[in-house]
């Protein structure tokens, strides 16, 4: 698959993952790869969290809070005015709790909206940890069965559309190199697949340790002077070599029980140009793996 | 890494010895499972009887401790070679939502009304504040059973944590709101679901919704008449033990920057909930190998010959420690007066049994290994 091919199979991208797998900086180097392509594109965040440095400030970039969709779903339904008076005397969150997943819905029916207007030809979602992403793409289902009519129902319905089309939108997971994130990432794929209809993008797998080691390992024949540093190589490089090894079968598992594309991305140790190097692997890994 | 043992954490074992309730909060990918089972270990390594419940619903701490059955809301005790006991549990939110509910109604048959309503499965299951609901709820229950004498929690990524424990209060908010007190006495006036739909704020309620959706949400609450002020009681109970002198908060970090930012925006929430933070633990810190500084090593790794290779990777190695050592040195030294602070490394490979659980449970507490 080439760049542009990737950019522009779906509309939107919701990329999720569980916490600490590097989520955020997947999101921003995605949306920012897309802009180095000139494709035009909008970055969403879901939690209120500070994002990761690295985005062209020339790209579309908000935060999405499930209060902001109800006020503009109110606001767009001529409920403005009382909407502010449902807020100040905190039935708001009995409305929520009236239907529950209206929130999540909402979340959703915002993005769709974008989605549907001309402006942007790609929506990069930092969705929710991985396990809630279940929850928010599953919400439109929910409130079909409780909600069978009305402006709701309706929108329920045209949120069921995008989310089942591949060509409007996917998901990204998102996972590092470990077993039990990578166990979670399967199951939550299992989930997407059979319980919300949503289409897959390729997997990205951060934080992978693929430089070579050197061989052979340390030998005390090869010391010269310093005994003490003897201990500390062969420790250092045993540890070395089972963290890579229990990385390649971490990735080998994920390999074995899933038919997307996997997509790998190094260790980074620093904070500062992360995106950066980021978003010149996925460039590179997208086009050369398959 | 026989180079990474300090002394030992008296603090810390001071708080595992005494605290009533430990809650592990942190973002998720930090090892906060497993901590909060390292530390269900500490506890029953002291004699005490400790119970550790997990609220995420991903299976991790199930996989970390090597039972793959048999985990379910009733805890199950692992076998630990202690003087107290550990025993572990998973939050199953329906299952305690009805025991909830079956303890607070007036009769078994109100319990089944309640039950069998179809908003109630709904709620039950589909909306995440019920989860937040029941944790308080299971936090409160194994408080006062009297098989256990410390109950740590494990929470699930930040920003739900915060909804746990917030949870009790908003659930006392919401069933002394006037309009759900309205709308859960039938009594009251007499009033039929069809002329109570017409009052102006249900009416604006039922556009949103639907009529039919709200409808369901009314037979809810009135079968559900009674009860909420059972549980509002009940919620505020659990904020209170939230902050009683034995209970303490753990916040648990990694040294990366997502982590540390989630891990600070948490800790000014505790302090806005007036929660006490009481331990801050630096988990996944990389582990180092003896004394050479990384620049050191990395001049030794040119003109070492055979051992080049060796000395690179110590090099690596040692940057990763150095890196890790400020970065969290950094996010410690403004709390380091106040707070209990505990240290654990970085395994090769994820912790899956119950002997890493205890090498982490080493670490923490600055025991050799």
């Amino acid at each position: 698959m080439t760049v542009d091919q990737f950019l522009t199979q779906s509309r939107v991208l919701i990329v999720a993952g569980k916490g600490g797998v590097g989520k955020s900086t997947t999101s921003v180097a995605l949306a920012q790869l897309a802009h180095n392509h000139r494709v035009s594109v909008a970055h969403i965040e879901l939690d209120g969290k500070s994002l990761p440095h690295g985005l062209d400030p020339a790209v579309t970039q908000f935060s999405l809070t499930p209060g902001d969709a109800l006020r503009e779903y109110l606001a767009t339904h001529g409920l403005a005015r009382v909407g502010q008076r449902l807020e100040s005397t905190g039935i708001l969150d009995l409305v929520a709790s009236t239907a529950p997943g209206i929130d999540d819905l909402l979340v959703l029916g915002k993005i769709k909206q974008m989605e549907q207007t001309p402006e942007h030809d790609l929506i990069v979602v930092d969705g929710p940890a991985a396990g809630q992403a279940i929850g928010l793409l599953r919400a439109a289902a929910t409130m079909q069965s409780t909600v069978s009519s009305g402006p709701i129902s309706q929108q329920a319905q045209e949120v069921r559309n995008m989310v089942s089309d591949p060509s409007r939108c996917r998901v990204i997971l998102v996972t590092t190199p470990a077993h039990t994130p990578v166990v979670e990432l399967l199951e939550t794929r299992q989930q997407l697949i059979d319980e919300v209809g949503v289409a897959l993008g390729p997997i990205i797998v951060n934080g992978v340790d693929r430089v070579p080691l050197g061989s052979p390992p340390p030998s005390r024949t090869d010391l010269r002077d310093d005994d003490d540093a003897y201990t500390d190589l062969v420790t250092a490089w045993e540890y070395r070599q089972q963290r890579q090894q229990a990385q390649l079968e971490a990735i080998e598992l994920l390999r074995s029980k899933t038919d997307q594309q996997i997509v790998l991305v190094p260790r980074y140790l620093s904070d500062t140009t992360i995106v950066e190097n980021v978003v010149r692997d996925l460039s590179h890994e997208l086009e050369a793996t398959q | 890494m026989n180079t990474n043992v300090h002394s030992l954490n008296n603090e810390l074992l001071e708080k595992c010895r005494n605290a009533k309730i430990i809650v592990c909060c942190g973002t998720g990918g930090v090892g906060k499972t497993s901590v909060a089972a390292a530390l269900a270990m500490i506890c029953a390594r002291e004699g005490r009887k400790a119970v550790v419940v997990t609220i995420d619903p991903a299976r991790r701490l199930v996989d970390a401790i090597g039972l793959t059955d048999h985990v379910g809301n009733e805890p199950a005790r692992v076998h630990l070679d202690a003087p107290g006991e550990m025993w572990v549990t998973m939050l199953h939110v329906r299952e305690t939502f009805d025991g909830l509910i079956r303890e607070v109604a007036p009769t078994p048959q109100r319990a089944d009304e309640v039950i069998n309503n179809s908003f109630y499965a709904n709620i039950a299951e589909s909306i995440s504040g019920t989860r937040d609901y029941m944790a308080a709820a299971r936090l409160y229950s194994l408080h006062y059973d009297d098989r256990f004498d410390v109950v740590i929690v494990d929470t699930p990524p930040t920003r739900n944590a915060l909804d746990f424990l917030d949870a009790p209060e908003r659930l006392a908010r919401f069933l002394n709101h006037p309009i759900v007190r309205f709308l859960s006495t039938p009594a009251r006036g007499g009033f039929k679901v069809v002329s109570l739909a017409l009052t102006p704020v249900v009416k604006i309620i039922g556009r949103v919704v639907g009529s039919d959706a709200l409808e369901s949400a009314i037979s809810f609450l009135r079968a559900f008449d009674g009860m909420q002020d059972v549980l509002r009681d009940r919620a505020l109970e659990v904020a209170e033990l939230l902050r009683a002198d034995h209970t303490a908060f753990a916040v648990v970090a990694a040294p990366q920057k997502e982590a540390l930012d989630e891990a600070r925006y948490f800790m000014s929430e505790l302090s806005r909930l007036s929660l006490p933070l009481r331990i801050l633990i630096a988990n996944r810190m990389p582990p180092r190998f003896g004394s050479i500084t990384a620049d050191d090593a990395s001049i030794k790794s040119r003109d070492s010959g055979p051992l080049s290779d060796a000395y690179a990777n110590l090099a690596v190695l040692t940057r990763e420690a150095d890196i890790a050592d400020a970065v969290i040195q950094t996010f410690v030294s403004p709390y380091e007066a106040d707070v209990v602070v505990s240290h654990a490394y970085e395994r090769a490979d994820d912790i899956h049994d119950m002997a890493g659980i205890a090498q982490l449970a080493n670490d923490l507490t600055g025991s050799s290994n």
